[in-house]
Protein backbone atom coordinates (compact mmCIF):
# COMPACT_ATOMS: atom_id res chain seq x y z
CA UNK A 1 0.00 0.00 0.00
CA UNK A 2 1.20 3.52 -0.74
CA UNK A 3 1.07 5.80 2.25
CA UNK A 4 0.85 9.56 1.97
CA UNK A 5 3.53 10.79 4.36
CA UNK A 6 3.88 14.26 5.90
CA UNK A 7 7.38 14.63 7.39
CA UNK A 8 7.44 18.15 8.87
CA UNK A 9 10.60 20.23 9.35
CA UNK A 10 12.40 18.31 12.06
CA UNK A 11 12.25 14.91 10.38
CA UNK A 12 14.23 16.35 7.49
CA UNK A 13 17.04 17.76 9.62
CA UNK A 14 17.70 16.83 13.25
CA UNK A 15 15.49 13.73 13.35
CA UNK A 16 16.80 11.77 10.36
CA UNK A 17 17.34 8.93 12.80
CA UNK A 18 13.54 8.86 13.17
CA UNK A 19 12.65 9.09 9.48
CA UNK A 20 15.23 6.82 7.79
CA UNK A 21 14.44 3.67 9.81
CA UNK A 22 10.69 4.37 9.38
CA UNK A 23 10.89 4.49 5.59
CA UNK A 24 13.11 1.42 5.45
CA UNK A 25 10.97 -0.60 7.88
CA UNK A 26 7.68 0.22 6.18
CA UNK A 27 9.20 -0.87 2.89
CA UNK A 28 10.37 -4.09 4.50
CA UNK A 29 6.77 -4.63 5.66
CA UNK A 30 5.58 -4.35 2.08
CA UNK A 31 4.27 -0.78 2.02
CA UNK A 32 5.68 2.48 0.78
CA UNK A 33 5.81 5.89 2.42
CA UNK A 34 5.40 8.51 -0.29
CA UNK A 35 6.29 11.99 0.81
CA UNK A 36 3.68 14.67 0.13
CA UNK A 37 5.06 16.54 -2.93
CA UNK A 38 4.30 19.96 -1.45
CA UNK A 39 3.98 20.69 2.24
CA UNK A 40 4.47 23.47 4.74
CA UNK A 41 5.04 23.88 8.49
CA UNK A 42 2.26 22.47 10.68
CA UNK A 43 2.59 25.30 13.19
CA UNK A 44 4.08 22.91 15.82
CA UNK A 45 1.62 23.87 18.56
CA UNK A 46 -2.13 23.81 18.12
CA UNK A 47 -3.52 27.27 18.79
CA UNK A 48 -5.81 26.89 21.80
CA UNK A 49 -7.53 30.26 21.43
CA UNK A 50 -11.13 30.02 20.29
CA UNK A 51 -10.86 33.29 18.37
CA UNK A 52 -7.68 32.39 16.51
CA UNK A 53 -8.29 30.72 13.15
CA UNK A 54 -5.19 32.17 11.51
CA UNK A 55 -2.93 29.59 13.10
CA UNK A 56 -5.15 26.74 11.88
CA UNK A 57 -4.45 27.62 8.26
CA UNK A 58 -0.99 26.02 8.03
CA UNK A 59 -2.10 22.53 9.06
CA UNK A 60 -5.31 22.78 7.01
CA UNK A 61 -3.37 23.83 3.93
CA UNK A 62 -1.28 20.70 4.34
CA UNK A 63 -4.44 18.58 4.64
CA UNK A 64 -5.73 20.18 1.42
CA UNK A 65 -2.47 19.16 -0.28
CA UNK A 66 -3.08 15.60 0.93
CA UNK A 67 -6.60 15.50 -0.50
CA UNK A 68 -5.26 16.90 -3.78
CA UNK A 69 -3.12 13.78 -4.16
CA UNK A 70 -6.30 11.71 -3.88
CA UNK A 71 -5.27 10.16 -0.57
CA UNK A 72 -7.80 9.86 2.25
CA UNK A 73 -5.22 9.60 5.00
CA UNK A 74 -1.89 11.06 5.90
CA UNK A 75 0.75 9.50 8.12
CA UNK A 76 3.06 11.48 10.38
CA UNK A 77 5.99 10.54 12.56
CA UNK A 78 6.50 13.69 14.60
CA UNK A 79 4.11 13.85 17.55
CA UNK A 80 3.75 17.62 17.26
CA UNK A 81 2.80 17.45 13.57
CA UNK A 82 0.38 14.66 14.35
CA UNK A 83 -1.27 16.69 17.08
CA UNK A 84 -1.61 19.98 15.19
CA UNK A 85 -2.86 18.32 12.00
CA UNK A 86 -5.38 16.20 13.85
CA UNK A 87 -6.65 19.04 16.04
CA UNK A 88 -7.06 21.34 13.04
CA UNK A 89 -8.93 18.58 11.23
CA UNK A 90 -11.19 18.16 14.26
CA UNK A 91 -12.17 21.84 14.07
CA UNK A 92 -13.13 21.41 10.41
CA UNK A 93 -15.17 18.30 11.23
CA UNK A 94 -16.94 19.63 14.29
CA UNK A 95 -17.39 23.36 13.81
CA UNK A 96 -19.25 24.25 10.62
CA UNK A 97 -19.01 27.99 11.20
CA UNK A 98 -15.24 27.90 11.56
CA UNK A 99 -14.94 25.50 8.62
CA UNK A 100 -16.81 27.94 6.38
CA UNK A 101 -14.76 30.92 7.52
CA UNK A 102 -11.53 29.04 6.86
CA UNK A 103 -12.72 27.88 3.45
CA UNK A 104 -13.80 31.41 2.54
CA UNK A 105 -10.44 32.76 3.57
CA UNK A 106 -8.49 30.11 1.64
CA UNK A 107 -10.28 31.13 -1.55
CA UNK A 108 -7.52 29.93 -3.86
CA UNK A 109 -7.76 26.41 -2.51
CA UNK A 110 -10.44 23.80 -2.99
CA UNK A 111 -12.93 23.72 -0.12
CA UNK A 112 -11.88 21.29 2.56
CA UNK A 113 -14.39 19.19 4.46
CA UNK A 114 -12.17 17.24 6.86
CA UNK A 115 -12.13 14.08 4.77
CA UNK A 116 -8.44 13.30 5.35
CA UNK A 117 -7.77 11.18 8.41
CA UNK A 118 -4.58 11.95 10.26
CA UNK A 119 -2.66 8.90 11.41
CA UNK A 120 0.47 8.46 13.42
CA UNK A 121 2.78 5.75 12.12
CA UNK A 122 2.25 3.78 15.36
CA UNK A 123 -1.48 3.65 14.56
CA UNK A 124 -0.71 2.46 11.05
CA UNK A 125 1.50 -0.31 12.43
CA UNK A 126 -1.17 -1.38 14.93
CA UNK A 127 -4.32 -1.03 12.83
CA UNK A 128 -3.26 -1.57 9.23
CA UNK A 129 -0.21 -3.80 9.45
CA UNK A 130 -1.07 -5.43 12.78
CA UNK A 131 1.36 -6.36 15.54
CA UNK A 132 0.77 -10.08 14.90
CA UNK A 133 1.95 -9.61 11.33
CA UNK A 134 4.98 -7.62 12.51
CA UNK A 135 5.80 -10.40 14.95
CA UNK A 136 5.95 -12.86 12.05
CA UNK A 137 8.33 -10.60 10.13
CA UNK A 138 10.83 -10.19 12.95
CA UNK A 139 14.27 -11.41 11.85
CA UNK A 140 16.29 -10.33 14.84
CA UNK A 141 14.11 -10.56 17.97
CA UNK A 142 14.96 -8.05 20.67
CA UNK A 143 15.51 -10.86 23.16
CA UNK A 144 16.75 -9.78 26.51
CA UNK A 145 16.19 -6.11 25.70
CA UNK A 146 14.23 -4.19 28.33
CA UNK A 147 12.65 -1.09 26.83
CA UNK A 148 10.74 1.58 28.66
CA UNK A 149 8.19 3.35 26.44
CA UNK A 150 7.85 7.10 26.86
CA UNK A 151 4.79 8.62 25.19
CA UNK A 152 4.95 12.22 26.34
CA UNK A 153 1.89 14.43 25.86
CA UNK A 154 0.98 14.96 22.27
CA UNK A 155 0.57 11.34 21.18
CA UNK A 156 -2.04 10.84 23.90
CA UNK A 157 -3.79 14.10 24.66
CA UNK A 158 -6.15 15.89 24.44
CA UNK A 159 -9.05 13.48 24.56
CA UNK A 160 -10.21 12.39 21.11
CA UNK A 161 -6.85 13.20 19.55
CA UNK A 162 -4.55 10.63 21.14
CA UNK A 163 -3.60 7.35 19.52
CA UNK A 164 -4.36 5.20 22.55
CA UNK A 165 -5.94 5.16 26.01
CA UNK A 166 -5.35 8.56 27.54
CA UNK A 167 -4.25 7.29 30.98
CA UNK A 168 -3.03 3.75 30.33
CA UNK A 169 -1.58 3.51 26.81
CA UNK A 170 -0.34 0.13 25.55
CA UNK A 171 0.51 0.70 21.91
CA UNK A 172 4.29 1.04 22.34
CA UNK A 173 4.36 -1.80 24.88
CA UNK A 174 2.55 -4.01 22.36
CA UNK A 175 4.99 -3.06 19.62
CA UNK A 176 7.99 -3.76 21.85
CA UNK A 177 6.59 -7.15 22.80
CA UNK A 178 5.80 -7.99 19.17
CA UNK A 179 9.46 -7.29 18.39
CA UNK A 180 10.51 -9.75 21.07
CA UNK A 181 11.59 -7.20 23.68
CA UNK A 182 10.38 -6.70 27.22
CA UNK A 183 8.35 -3.57 27.96
CA UNK A 184 9.21 -1.87 31.23
CA UNK A 185 6.38 0.20 32.65
CA UNK A 186 7.04 3.70 33.95
CA UNK A 187 4.79 6.04 35.93
CA UNK A 188 6.19 8.97 33.95
CA UNK A 189 5.51 7.57 30.50
CA UNK A 190 2.70 10.00 29.74
CA UNK A 191 4.06 13.01 31.61
CA UNK A 192 5.51 16.09 29.94
CA UNK A 193 9.29 16.15 29.27
CA UNK A 194 9.50 19.92 29.70
CA UNK A 195 8.84 20.43 26.01
CA UNK A 196 9.81 23.75 24.43
CA UNK A 197 11.17 25.16 27.70
CA UNK A 198 14.37 23.49 26.56
CA UNK A 199 15.04 26.59 24.44
CA UNK A 200 15.02 29.34 27.05
CA UNK A 201 14.63 27.71 30.48
CA UNK A 202 16.50 24.41 30.71
CA UNK A 203 16.20 23.91 34.47
CA UNK A 204 12.76 22.28 34.49
CA UNK A 205 13.81 20.15 31.51
CA UNK A 206 16.97 18.88 33.21
CA UNK A 207 15.01 18.03 36.35
CA UNK A 208 12.33 16.16 34.42
CA UNK A 209 14.88 14.34 32.25
CA UNK A 210 16.71 13.23 35.35
CA UNK A 211 13.51 12.08 37.04
CA UNK A 212 12.31 10.09 34.03
CA UNK A 213 15.70 8.49 33.37
CA UNK A 214 16.44 7.70 37.03
CA UNK A 215 13.12 5.91 37.17
CA UNK A 216 13.76 3.87 34.02
CA UNK A 217 17.22 2.96 35.29
CA UNK A 218 15.79 1.92 38.64
CA UNK A 219 13.34 -0.36 36.85
CA UNK A 220 16.17 -2.03 35.00
CA UNK A 221 15.44 -0.67 31.51
CA UNK A 222 18.21 -0.87 28.91
CA UNK A 223 16.80 2.06 26.94
CA UNK A 224 13.82 4.38 26.58
CA UNK A 225 11.66 4.41 23.44
CA UNK A 226 10.04 7.64 22.20
CA UNK A 227 7.88 8.82 19.33
CA UNK A 228 8.53 12.57 19.36
CA UNK A 229 11.66 14.47 18.26
CA UNK A 230 11.29 16.99 21.09
CA UNK A 231 10.99 14.26 23.73
CA UNK A 232 14.01 12.66 22.07
CA UNK A 233 16.09 15.83 22.31
CA UNK A 234 15.11 16.50 25.91
CA UNK A 235 15.72 12.93 27.02
CA UNK A 236 18.88 12.33 24.97
CA UNK A 237 20.81 15.58 24.61
CA UNK A 238 19.79 17.02 27.98
CA UNK A 239 21.48 14.04 29.66
CA UNK A 240 24.66 16.02 29.14
CA UNK A 241 23.32 18.82 31.36
CA UNK A 242 21.90 16.33 33.85
CA UNK A 243 25.31 14.69 34.15
CA UNK A 244 26.98 18.06 34.70
CA UNK A 245 24.54 18.88 37.48
CA UNK A 246 24.32 15.47 39.14
CA UNK A 247 27.52 13.46 39.49
CA UNK A 248 25.62 10.26 40.31
CA UNK A 249 23.42 10.50 37.19
CA UNK A 250 23.50 7.39 34.99
CA UNK A 251 22.85 7.87 31.31
CA UNK A 252 20.65 5.63 29.19
CA UNK A 253 20.24 5.34 25.40
CA UNK A 254 17.09 6.75 23.81
CA UNK A 255 15.50 5.12 20.74
CA UNK A 256 12.83 6.17 18.35
CA UNK A 257 10.32 3.33 18.01
CA UNK A 258 11.20 3.20 14.31
CA UNK A 259 14.81 2.32 15.16
CA UNK A 260 13.95 -0.72 17.27
CA UNK A 261 11.52 -1.75 14.54
CA UNK A 262 14.27 -1.54 11.92
CA UNK A 263 16.70 -3.53 14.05
CA UNK A 264 14.14 -6.25 14.75
CA UNK A 265 13.20 -6.48 11.08
CA UNK A 266 16.83 -7.24 10.38
CA UNK A 267 17.72 -3.99 8.64
CA UNK A 268 21.26 -2.73 8.62
CA UNK A 269 22.02 -0.55 11.60
CA UNK A 270 23.22 2.23 9.29
CA UNK A 271 19.55 2.97 8.48
CA UNK A 272 19.11 3.93 12.13
CA UNK A 273 21.63 6.81 11.96
CA UNK A 274 22.82 6.15 15.51
CA UNK A 275 25.54 8.72 14.98
CA UNK A 276 22.89 11.41 15.62
CA UNK A 277 22.48 10.33 19.23
CA UNK A 278 24.11 11.97 22.21
CA UNK A 279 24.13 8.69 24.14
CA UNK A 280 25.23 6.17 21.53
CA UNK A 281 23.02 3.06 21.82
CA UNK A 282 25.41 0.87 19.83
CA UNK A 283 27.63 -0.35 22.69
CA UNK A 284 24.49 -1.53 24.51
CA UNK A 285 23.11 -3.15 21.34
CA UNK A 286 26.43 -4.81 20.69
CA UNK A 287 26.33 -6.19 24.20
CA UNK A 288 22.96 -7.74 23.42
CA UNK A 289 24.20 -9.06 20.05
CA UNK A 290 21.81 -6.82 18.16
CA UNK A 291 24.21 -4.90 15.94
CA UNK A 292 27.22 -5.97 14.00
CA UNK A 293 30.54 -5.18 15.57
CA UNK A 294 31.78 -3.39 12.46
CA UNK A 295 30.37 0.06 13.27
CA UNK A 296 33.35 1.36 15.19
CA UNK B 1 10.72 56.07 65.04
CA UNK B 2 10.03 53.12 62.73
CA UNK B 3 7.38 50.45 63.30
CA UNK B 4 8.28 46.76 63.12
CA UNK B 5 6.84 46.17 59.63
CA UNK B 6 8.48 49.38 58.42
CA UNK B 7 11.81 48.04 59.63
CA UNK B 8 11.29 44.68 57.94
CA UNK B 9 10.36 46.35 54.67
CA UNK B 10 13.34 48.69 54.82
CA UNK B 11 15.64 45.74 55.49
CA UNK B 12 14.38 44.03 52.31
CA UNK B 13 14.77 47.26 50.36
CA UNK B 14 18.29 47.70 51.77
CA UNK B 15 19.25 44.29 50.35
CA UNK B 16 17.43 44.66 47.01
CA UNK B 17 18.13 48.39 46.49
CA UNK B 18 15.30 48.72 43.97
CA UNK B 19 12.19 46.56 43.79
CA UNK B 20 8.39 46.44 43.65
CA UNK B 21 5.82 46.10 46.41
CA UNK B 22 4.92 42.63 45.15
CA UNK B 23 8.49 41.38 45.38
CA UNK B 24 8.92 42.80 48.89
CA UNK B 25 5.68 41.09 49.86
CA UNK B 26 6.93 37.78 48.46
CA UNK B 27 10.28 38.08 50.27
CA UNK B 28 8.55 38.78 53.59
CA UNK B 29 6.21 35.87 53.05
CA UNK B 30 9.16 33.59 52.28
CA UNK B 31 10.76 34.75 55.54
CA UNK B 32 7.68 33.46 57.31
CA UNK B 33 5.97 36.78 57.99
CA UNK B 34 2.18 36.94 57.96
CA UNK B 35 1.30 40.09 56.12
CA UNK B 36 -0.75 41.02 53.08
CA UNK B 37 0.21 42.61 49.82
CA UNK B 38 -2.08 45.55 50.53
CA UNK B 39 -0.43 46.24 53.89
CA UNK B 40 3.03 46.20 52.32
CA UNK B 41 1.81 48.63 49.69
CA UNK B 42 0.35 50.99 52.31
CA UNK B 43 3.48 50.97 54.42
CA UNK B 44 5.62 51.64 51.35
CA UNK B 45 3.64 54.72 50.38
CA UNK B 46 3.81 55.93 54.00
CA UNK B 47 7.59 55.54 53.99
CA UNK B 48 7.72 57.39 50.69
CA UNK B 49 5.61 60.25 52.02
CA UNK B 50 7.94 60.56 54.99
CA UNK B 51 10.84 60.90 52.55
CA UNK B 52 12.56 57.73 53.74
CA UNK B 53 12.53 55.94 50.35
CA UNK B 54 12.30 56.89 46.67
CA UNK B 55 9.39 55.99 44.46
CA UNK B 56 9.64 55.76 40.68
CA UNK B 57 6.62 55.47 38.44
CA UNK B 58 7.28 53.45 35.30
CA UNK B 59 5.12 52.22 32.41
CA UNK B 60 4.04 48.60 32.87
CA UNK B 61 1.56 46.43 30.96
CA UNK B 62 -0.46 49.21 29.44
CA UNK B 63 -0.60 51.36 32.58
CA UNK B 64 2.12 52.11 35.12
CA UNK B 65 3.54 50.74 38.32
CA UNK B 66 5.65 51.95 41.20
CA UNK B 67 9.14 50.75 41.92
CA UNK B 68 10.67 51.63 45.24
CA UNK B 69 14.28 52.54 45.74
CA UNK B 70 16.41 52.42 48.85
CA UNK B 71 17.72 55.73 50.17
CA UNK B 72 20.77 55.68 52.36
CA UNK B 73 19.41 56.29 55.86
CA UNK B 74 22.21 54.71 57.90
CA UNK B 75 24.02 57.90 58.78
CA UNK B 76 20.89 59.83 59.75
CA UNK B 77 19.24 57.07 61.76
CA UNK B 78 22.38 56.17 63.69
CA UNK B 79 23.23 59.77 64.62
CA UNK B 80 19.61 60.25 65.69
CA UNK B 81 19.86 57.25 67.99
CA UNK B 82 23.25 58.27 69.37
CA UNK B 83 21.98 61.81 69.91
CA UNK B 84 19.12 60.52 72.05
CA UNK B 85 21.41 58.29 74.09
CA UNK B 86 23.99 61.00 74.85
CA UNK B 87 21.34 63.61 75.52
CA UNK B 88 19.62 61.45 78.12
CA UNK B 89 22.46 59.53 79.76
CA UNK B 90 25.73 61.22 78.72
CA UNK B 91 28.98 59.19 78.84
CA UNK B 92 27.29 56.40 80.81
CA UNK B 93 24.81 55.87 77.96
CA UNK B 94 27.59 55.48 75.41
CA UNK B 95 29.38 52.86 77.56
CA UNK B 96 26.15 50.91 78.01
CA UNK B 97 25.48 51.03 74.29
CA UNK B 98 28.96 49.71 73.57
CA UNK B 99 28.47 46.77 75.94
CA UNK B 100 25.07 45.99 74.40
CA UNK B 101 26.52 46.07 70.90
CA UNK B 102 29.24 43.56 71.81
CA UNK B 103 26.78 41.06 73.31
CA UNK B 104 24.33 41.67 70.48
CA UNK B 105 26.81 40.33 67.92
CA UNK B 106 27.04 37.03 69.79
CA UNK B 107 23.28 36.77 70.21
CA UNK B 108 22.62 37.50 66.57
CA UNK B 109 24.62 34.44 65.60
CA UNK B 110 22.53 32.22 67.86
CA UNK B 111 19.34 33.81 66.56
CA UNK B 112 19.98 33.08 62.90
CA UNK B 113 20.06 29.38 63.72
CA UNK B 114 16.43 29.26 64.86
CA UNK B 115 14.86 30.61 61.71
CA UNK B 116 11.09 30.96 61.69
CA UNK B 117 9.41 28.18 59.74
CA UNK B 118 7.99 29.69 56.53
CA UNK B 119 4.23 29.56 56.39
CA UNK B 120 2.76 27.42 53.66
CA UNK B 121 1.02 29.09 50.75
CA UNK B 122 -2.43 28.17 51.98
CA UNK B 123 -1.73 29.97 55.24
CA UNK B 124 -0.57 33.17 53.59
CA UNK B 125 -2.62 33.17 50.40
CA UNK B 126 -4.57 36.33 51.10
CA UNK B 127 -6.08 38.58 48.53
CA UNK B 128 -8.15 41.71 48.70
CA UNK B 129 -11.58 41.19 47.17
CA UNK B 130 -13.58 43.96 45.66
CA UNK B 131 -16.79 44.14 43.68
CA UNK B 132 -14.89 45.94 40.93
CA UNK B 133 -12.47 43.06 40.55
CA UNK B 134 -15.15 40.38 40.57
CA UNK B 135 -17.08 42.21 37.87
CA UNK B 136 -13.88 42.74 35.89
CA UNK B 137 -14.61 42.65 32.16
CA UNK B 138 -11.31 40.83 31.59
CA UNK B 139 -12.93 37.67 32.97
CA UNK B 140 -15.31 37.76 30.01
CA UNK B 141 -12.39 38.32 27.67
CA UNK B 142 -10.59 35.28 29.11
CA UNK B 143 -13.74 33.18 28.67
CA UNK B 144 -14.06 34.40 25.13
CA UNK B 145 -10.48 33.59 24.12
CA UNK B 146 -10.42 30.23 25.89
CA UNK B 147 -13.98 29.20 25.12
CA UNK B 148 -14.14 27.97 28.73
CA UNK B 149 -16.50 28.85 31.57
CA UNK B 150 -14.16 29.58 34.47
CA UNK B 151 -17.01 29.71 36.98
CA UNK B 152 -17.61 25.99 36.37
CA UNK B 153 -14.55 25.12 38.47
CA UNK B 154 -15.38 23.95 41.99
CA UNK B 155 -11.79 23.75 43.22
CA UNK B 156 -11.30 20.01 43.56
CA UNK B 157 -7.59 20.42 42.82
CA UNK B 158 -7.30 17.53 40.35
CA UNK B 159 -5.51 19.83 37.88
CA UNK B 160 -2.82 20.69 40.40
CA UNK B 161 -2.49 17.08 41.55
CA UNK B 162 -1.49 15.91 38.07
CA UNK B 163 0.49 18.90 36.85
CA UNK B 164 4.09 17.88 36.02
CA UNK B 165 5.42 21.44 36.51
CA UNK B 166 3.76 22.00 39.88
CA UNK B 167 6.98 22.06 41.93
CA UNK B 168 8.18 25.14 40.06
CA UNK B 169 4.95 27.11 40.08
CA UNK B 170 4.31 30.14 42.28
CA UNK B 171 0.55 29.74 41.94
CA UNK B 172 -1.05 26.29 41.63
CA UNK B 173 -3.23 25.71 38.56
CA UNK B 174 -6.39 25.56 40.70
CA UNK B 175 -5.35 28.81 42.40
CA UNK B 176 -5.00 30.42 38.98
CA UNK B 177 -8.55 29.56 38.07
CA UNK B 178 -9.85 30.66 41.49
CA UNK B 179 -8.09 34.01 41.14
CA UNK B 180 -9.55 34.43 37.65
CA UNK B 181 -13.03 33.72 39.05
CA UNK B 182 -12.42 36.48 41.59
CA UNK B 183 -11.06 38.88 38.99
CA UNK B 184 -7.55 39.03 40.50
CA UNK B 185 -6.08 39.31 37.03
CA UNK B 186 -2.85 41.18 37.77
CA UNK B 187 -1.96 38.59 40.42
CA UNK B 188 -2.36 35.88 37.78
CA UNK B 189 -0.61 37.72 34.94
CA UNK B 190 2.39 38.36 37.19
CA UNK B 191 2.77 34.67 38.00
CA UNK B 192 5.43 32.35 36.67
CA UNK B 193 2.81 29.62 36.40
CA UNK B 194 1.21 30.83 33.19
CA UNK B 195 4.57 30.56 31.44
CA UNK B 196 5.58 27.23 32.98
CA UNK B 197 2.48 25.52 31.61
CA UNK B 198 3.57 23.79 28.40
CA UNK B 199 0.03 22.71 27.41
CA UNK B 200 0.51 19.01 28.12
CA UNK B 201 -3.28 18.73 28.58
CA UNK B 202 -3.09 16.50 31.66
CA UNK B 203 -5.35 18.86 33.64
CA UNK B 204 -7.71 19.22 30.69
CA UNK B 205 -8.03 15.45 30.41
CA UNK B 206 -8.76 14.96 34.10
CA UNK B 207 -11.03 17.89 35.05
CA UNK B 208 -14.32 16.44 36.35
CA UNK B 209 -16.11 19.65 35.35
CA UNK B 210 -14.75 19.62 31.83
CA UNK B 211 -12.86 22.89 32.19
CA UNK B 212 -10.00 22.94 29.71
CA UNK B 213 -7.46 24.68 31.92
CA UNK B 214 -4.77 24.53 29.22
CA UNK B 215 -6.99 26.84 27.18
CA UNK B 216 -7.53 29.21 30.11
CA UNK B 217 -3.77 29.47 30.60
CA UNK B 218 -3.29 30.07 26.88
CA UNK B 219 -5.85 32.89 27.10
CA UNK B 220 -3.93 34.44 30.01
CA UNK B 221 -0.67 34.31 28.06
CA UNK B 222 -2.41 35.81 25.06
CA UNK B 223 -3.68 38.74 27.13
CA UNK B 224 -0.03 39.75 27.42
CA UNK B 225 1.33 38.47 24.11
CA UNK B 226 -1.34 40.23 22.08
CA UNK B 227 -0.04 43.49 23.51
CA UNK B 228 3.39 42.45 22.21
CA UNK B 229 4.68 41.83 25.70
CA UNK B 230 7.05 39.02 24.82
CA UNK B 231 8.04 36.73 27.65
CA UNK B 232 11.44 36.04 26.08
CA UNK B 233 13.75 38.05 23.87
CA UNK B 234 14.48 35.87 20.81
CA UNK B 235 17.81 37.56 20.06
CA UNK B 236 19.10 36.53 23.49
CA UNK B 237 18.44 32.82 23.04
CA UNK B 238 21.37 30.47 23.10
CA UNK B 239 20.61 27.88 20.45
CA UNK B 240 22.20 24.45 20.37
CA UNK B 241 22.54 23.19 16.80
CA UNK B 242 21.14 19.78 17.68
CA UNK B 243 17.93 21.32 18.93
CA UNK B 244 14.95 20.28 16.80
CA UNK B 245 13.13 23.05 14.94
CA UNK B 246 9.85 22.11 16.60
CA UNK B 247 11.41 23.20 19.92
CA UNK B 248 12.27 26.64 18.58
CA UNK B 249 9.05 27.25 16.70
CA UNK B 250 6.85 26.11 19.57
CA UNK B 251 8.85 28.15 22.06
CA UNK B 252 8.45 31.30 19.99
CA UNK B 253 4.77 30.52 19.33
CA UNK B 254 4.12 30.21 23.06
CA UNK B 255 6.36 32.91 24.50
CA UNK B 256 6.31 35.75 21.97
CA UNK B 257 3.43 37.67 20.44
Amino acid sequence: MELCYYPGCTLKTTAKNFELPAIASIEKLGHKMVELPRWNCCGTVHSLAADDLMHQLAPIRTLIRVSETGADKVVTLCAMCYNTLKQANKIILEDNEKRDRINNFLDEEKDYSGNVSVLHLLEFLRDEVGFEEIKKRVKRPLDDLKLSPYYGCLLLRPEGIGIDDIEAPRIMEDLIEALGGEAVDSPFKSECCGSYHTVDDIDPVIERTKMIIDDSNARGADAIVVGCPLCFYNLDYRQKDAKERYKEFNSIPIFYFTQILAIALGLDESTCAFGEHFVDPRPMLLNKNLVLSGWK
Amino acid sequence: MLGSLEKRILSVLFKEKKTTARDIFRKLRAEGMTTTYVTVNTVLSRLYKRGLINRISEPYRGSFRYTYEYKDLKEGLISDLLGDVTLLFGEEGIDLLKKKLDTKKGKEQVKTKEKAKPLSDTETMRICLSRNNIQNSIIKKIEEISGQKVSACYQCGKCSAGCPMINLMDLLPNQIIRLVQLGQISEVLDSKTIWLCASCFTCSARCPKGVDLAKVLEALRLLLLRKSENYIEPSELDIDENMPQIALVSNLRKKTG
